[in-house]
């Protein structure tokens, strides 16, 4: 009797960790046939927040943004910088509308096109939840979920 | 408007086309807005925002246009190291046309990591929010601390701009140098709206940048500003007077700007680390004009970021250099002298204090509610416009100004 209550407990506290999502890993991905192996956070920290335009190898980067209002874009930029997305809002209407800079494309509707279009373009750079790897693309970075 | 720079601007551009195939070429739209009102408790002087507003505020009016502004901006790109930059901003200001509307038409040359080349008309960044001020969801006031920028009405630079970017350790170190002319738009009290233009403008500037601090260090040149009727006619009218005082001489050549060479020296540092936010500037203006005279000025603001809301305080100071005359005039050129000298003996000595709250209710959107106190000395009223008679008081003045303002981005 106390066995499986103790493992009725730990599968509760199981289903809890896991429908919460608040631990998924978030990751970077370039196309599988992109140069770029593996980036540190500081390099990712450089090219989301617009202080890199181009990779190691010299090609343009071409960064993309989860939607406007995606709980997925703000756990990034939380987990990514330790700022919230107000301050990354008003950093980048900063630098955008002085004509300096432009911020990651936010115009692809999904994960999944934003997946699509990082396996396409050699120059892409994402990031995705796990559902969205493939063997079309590569992980450069890891944000593990509990930082 | 001084023609050259958008003719480089369209050569360059059409030397950039042949490089780039249709495949290349990506555009994207947005813009930026503001709505926002003020009033103030005083009608002894008229509030506003620069001396660039056009519409300055009394007690018991609510003004709704110094601080409501739309922008609309067109990127384009081309090939891997080339970009147009377009922006329009439709703002309460004293002259309205294609010059003074057209904020941005640049084309943007990246060749590598470390170098931008800007050619066309790009905002010039001798202050830190001086390329920025008009953006109200990118700042954490209602509007531009008055105290400091009040005096800059430069919009844009019409020239180049080379910068330098070199990564020190886990910071790096932003470097720029540009040169070209300018507009400035001007609402005097007296002497009406003016447009000059400034022929001769060289920057440098200097930014670095290291985790959650920058700071910034900026030189800036003017020379050459083109003619104002009205600072014609009173030179004129000094110099019929020269013969019976010498001063008048002295007196003439410090009302001009064209005479005058200016000079911006800035300093400023930005903190922020998520909770706490400290941004502060201090900075001076070198000039032997009355116009636009000698002047200190520095702001240090503190905000708490508190979840979706940012409460604030600011300080902020100004002192320009007095108006004086070489020698007194004469009794009978003495009241000649006063009409033309009154409004320009009004300085700068301000000091204001600011409470605020930033919420960002929306990932796109803002809302601001700010209460300031000024304090100003006699003959240091010139920030403001006179009583809407025309006439400044005779003494010190105190005045409160209430302010809220919806910024947004799309």
């Amino acid at each position: 009797m106390f066995k499986l209550n103790r493992y009725l407990h730990l599968s509760i506290l199981s289903l809890i960790l896991l429908s919460s999502g608040a631990c998924a890993d978030i990751y970077v991905i370039v196309s599988a046939g992109s140069e770029v192996q593996n980036l540190s956070k500081k390099q990712c920290i450089d090219i989301f927040m617009g202080r890199a335009r181009k990779f190691d190898n010299g090609k343009k980067i071409e960064a993309f943004d989860q939607p406007k209002g995606s709980a997925l874009r703000e756990e990034f930029y939380t987990k990514l910088t330790g700022k919230s997305l107000a301050f990354i809002n008003a950093y980048w209407a900063r630098l955008f509308y002085t004509g300096r800079v432009q911020p990651p494309s936010d115009h692809l509707k999904s994960s999944e096109q934003i997946a699509l279009e990082v396996a396409r373009n050699p120059r892409a750079i994402a990031y995705v939840a796990e559902a969205q790897l493939s063997d079309q693309v590569q992980v450069v970075f890891t944000l593990n979920g509990n930082q | 408007m001084s023609k050259t720079p958008l003719n480089l601007f369209f050569i360059a551009a059409l030397a950039a086309l042949p490089v780039c195939t249709k495949a290349e070429i990506s555009t994207r739209f947005s813009g930026f807005g503001s709505i926002g009102a003020l009033t103030t408790n005083t009608d002894e002087l008229g509030f506003r925002r620069d001396f660039s507003d056009p519409s300055p505020s009394y007690s018991d009016e609510i003004n709704f246009s110094s601080l409501s502004v739309l922008g609309l901006q067109a990127n384009i790109s081309l090939h891997d190291s080339f970009e147009f930059v377009g922006q329009l901003v439709l703002r309460d200001q004293p002259v309205q046309n294609s010059d003074t509307l057209i904020k941005i038409a640049a084309l943007n040359w990246t060749p590598s990591e470390e170098i931008q080349f800007r050619l066309g008309r790009f905002s010039q960044p001798f202050y830190m929010l001086s390329d920025s001020r008009h953006i109200g969801f990118a700042n954490l006031w209602t509007m531009p601390v008055q105290e400091f920028y009040a005096p800059v009405t430069n919009n844009f630079i019409d020239g180049a701009e080379l910068s330098y970017k070199l990564e020190l350790g886990d910071g790096f170190l932003m470097s720029s140098i540009n040169g070209g002319t300018t507009l400035v738009s001007i609402e005097d009290s007296a002497l009406g709206s003016q447009t000059l233009e400034i022929k001769n403008v060289l920057g440098i500037n200097l930014e670095y940048h290291y985790g959650d601090i920058q700071a910034r260090l900026s030189w800036n040149k003017s020379s050459g500003v083109s003619r104002w009727d009205e600072v014609d006619a009173a030179q004129a009218a000094l110099e019929q007077i020269t013969p019976l005082w010498p001063g008048a001489k002295d007196l003439s050549e410090r009302l001009s700007l064209d005479e005058n060479e200016l000079k911006y020296v800035s300093a400023g540092v930005q903190y922020d680390n998520g909770r706490w936010l400290l941004i502060g500037e201090a900075g001076e203006i070198h000039s032997n004009s009355f116009i636009l005279p000698g002047t200190r000025m520095a702001y240090l603001s503190l905000g708490y970021h508190i979840d979706l809301f940012t409460p604030y305080i600011s300080y902020a100071i100004t002192n320009s250099d007095e108006f004086y005359l070489e020698s007194p005039p004469p009794p009978q050129v003495a009241p000649l002298v006063e009409t033309l000298t009154e409004n320009v003996k009004q300085g700068w000595d301000q000091r204001g204090f600011s409470v605020g709250l930033r919420w960002d209710f929306h990932f796109n959107m803002a809302f601001k509610f700010q209460w300031d106190y000024k304090s100003m000395d006699r003959q240091g009223l010139g920030i403001w416009f006179p009583n809407k008679e025309g006439i400044y008081p005779d003494k010190d003045v105190d005045a409160q100004v209430l302010s809220t303002r919806w910024d947004f981005i799309f």
